[in-house]
């Protein structure tokens, strides 16, 4: 065999693997969509329906037509033809929206400052550069419990500030690193510069520094917002009745009343259509996002 | 107040983060240490002051806890086999995608895509891939030729499998990652002096390769590992801890106590322990390659 026989399998054999991984990493995320298309009858089948048969949005228009309770053993089907849409039944994407949006604000916030003093002044004033990542670290249930316990006291549990509050210290250990990791790009010649051309210590962050790390700002934003709005725990632990959130709606249709599959599977797609989108935008940092900054692609 | 004064400046902008870390830090430890000696049972004694002091009570009881052993032993299976595949298969990719060719972008954004999915919604999908008729037993049954029905979820160490094959699947993409831009930073000469002297693909990968691939491996072990002793979401969606106990992980244990039976109490002297013992590995294991250079 010649050398570029060689080559051309080569490249073959890659491109089979890389199919198969392709098929490995879309089918679940396939499966999920295509039983949310589906008629109730093909939920659940032996053997199980991989194509639907007749593609609906039954699911669709069931979990967004009428608060649960009156859902109770009804099928889509029924649901679809007695039931019309409901702002009710929007809140659990509203309470999402709003819990991760003004989290990560907050988060960005702090953790902006924060960078900015730890990247600029080193670590006077600024919080103790590990003890914030430990926090990051510790299993969150451990976390939370004595938040349970504390909020249980202070009145903030199911409450949208309490459950904000947790969210933005949670998430803020990882904006001060991902941050601090941008801020290192710049050179201190910029601040150095802006100070010498008459600006303040916050006029050389506010118009020296942050106008050239937007993009920085941007993608950490993006990132926690990721984070917040994939958190099951928090609101499992702290919410319920005022305050839920799509994952925790997607538990609700587990329990008790028989396993209502094209609903959950429709509200699975909608909770994972943002940060699929907002990962691919931000693919090149995620390896900086998940290692706190040590490792940049 | 001068503004302009480095250390008042640096004090001011450090505040924020400050105040968060404190709020939700320092006061909730100290309330979690003080419960975890007493028999604080909320349905009976609404506030905490209300409980009744009982000493090492708690710790004593917990550590005779078979379920609680049992559930250490289970997350540290999870976590040590699920890490194990991830690397390798994560590795294997990642030398899949070190050279250019015509659609690596896009192959690297699928490979990528089961990341970013919400944990929970991969318990969810997970548990429908894996029911009777799911369609897991389908390319089973395609396979064997005959009708296969393994009860994935039903028979306690196959649901410990399919746990694990979750994290898999949603988290070597995150070692993937990680691994590729190690390689690709790996410097060119060292590489290129090795084929030049005569090194085959697999010796130049082993001796050469590998040993600069270290400090990033271990930063991709490391950070895989801390998440995955985080294990809840997917698992509480998938199995809820059943059939029986065995996914119950330390996380869900302690939901459990805390938040179905809410011993307080006994959940607080448990929580404080792990936390400790967790706290010694991150301070002299896990930080190491983290520690950013300040």
């Amino acid at each position: 065999m010649n050398r570029r026989a060689i080559g051309i399998l080569r490249n073959l054999f890659r491109y089979v693997a890389l199919v198969f991984v392709s098929l490995l990493a879309l089918f679940p995320i396939y499966w999920m969509f295509s039983t949310s298309i589906k008629l109730a009858n093909e939920w659940v089948a032996t053997p199980s329906v991989w194509f639907p048969s007749k593609p609906v949005l039954l699911n669709y228009q069931f979990i967004f037509s009428m608060s649960y309770e009156y859902l109770i053993g009804r099928v889509p089907e029924e649901a679809a033809a007695f039931y019309p849409f409901s702002w009710a039944s929007m809140k659990p994407i509203f309470d999402s929206l709003i819990l991760s949006t003004s989290s990560t604000l907050i988060a960005l916030f702090a953790g902006t400052l924060s960078a900015y003093v730890l990247s600029r002044y080193g670590r006077k004033g600024a919080p103790p550069p590990t003890f914030p990542l430990m926090y990051r670290m510790f299993p969150p249930v451990m976390v939370i419990i004595p938040v349970v316990i504390m909020y249980a006291t202070l009145r903030l549990t199911d409450t949208y500030l309490g459950i904000i509050i947790l969210y933005s210290t949670l998430t803020v250990p990882l904006v001060l690193w991902l941050m601090k990791s941008f801020f290192d790009e710049i050179p201190r010649e910029i601040d150095e510069a802006a100070i010498l051309d008459g600006c303040s210590l916050f006029g050389a962050f506010y118009r020296g520094v942050l106008p050239l790390i937007k993009a920085g700002l941007a993608v950490t934003g993006l990132f926690i917002f990721m984070l917040d709005w994939s958190d099951f725990m928090g609101v499992l632990l702290l919410g319920g009745r005022n305050v839920v959130t799509i994952p925790l709606k997607l538990a609700e249709y587990t329990s008790g009343h028989g396993e209502l599959y094209g609903p959950m599977a429709a509200m699975g797609v909608i909770a994972v259509i943002p940060p699929l989108i907002f990962g691919i935008l931000i693919q090149k940092y995620l390896v900086r996002g998940f290692t706190f900054g040590a490792v940049k692609a | 107040m001068d503004f302009n004064n480095p250390k008042t400046f640096s004090r001011l902008f450090g505040l924020p983060m400050n105040a968060l870390l404190y709020f939700l830090g320092v006061f909730p430890i100290v309330l979690l240490i003080y419960v975890s000696f007493t028999d604080w049972y909320p349905i009976g004694q609404q506030y905490f002051w209300d409980s009744h002091f009982i000493g090492a009570r708690n710790f004593i009881d917990f550590l005779r806890d078979p379920l609680f052993g049992m559930s250490v032993l289970r997350t540290v299976i999870v976590v040590v086999v699920a890490i194990t595949l991830e690397f390798v298969f994560g590795l294997i990719l990642a030398l899949l995608f070190v050279d250019r060719f015509p659609g690596k972008a896009i192959f690297v954004s699928i490979a990528v895509l089961p990341m970013m999915s919400v944990p929970a919604v991969t318990g969810y999908i997970f548990r429908m891939l894996f029911l009777y008729a799911g369609p897991v037993n389908d390319v089973l049954s395609a396979i064997a030729g005959t009708r296969v029905s393994v009860g994935w979820l039903t028979t306690g160490w196959l649901a410990l499998v399919s746990v694990i094959l979750m994290d898999v699947w949603q988290w070597t993409p995150l070692m993937f990652l990680i691994l590729l831009s190690g390689l690709l930073a790996l410097p060119q000469d060292p590489i290129n002096a090795a084929y030049i002297l005569g090194a085959s693909k697999w010796q130049t990968f082993r001796h050469v390769m590998l040993p600069m691939m270290k400090t990033v491996m271990l930063i991709a072990v490391v950070i895989r590992t801390m998440e995955a002793i985080k294990l809840f979401d997917g698992v509480f969606l998938m199995t809820h801890g059943g059939p029986g106990y065995s996914t119950q992980t330390v996380s869900l244990y302690l939901y459990e106590i805390g938040f179905k039976y809410v011993r307080f109490g006994y959940t607080a002297a448990m929580a404080i322990t792990v936390l400790l013992v967790l706290a010694l590995f991150t301070r002299y294991v896990a930080i190491r390659p983290l520690r950013p250079k300040v």
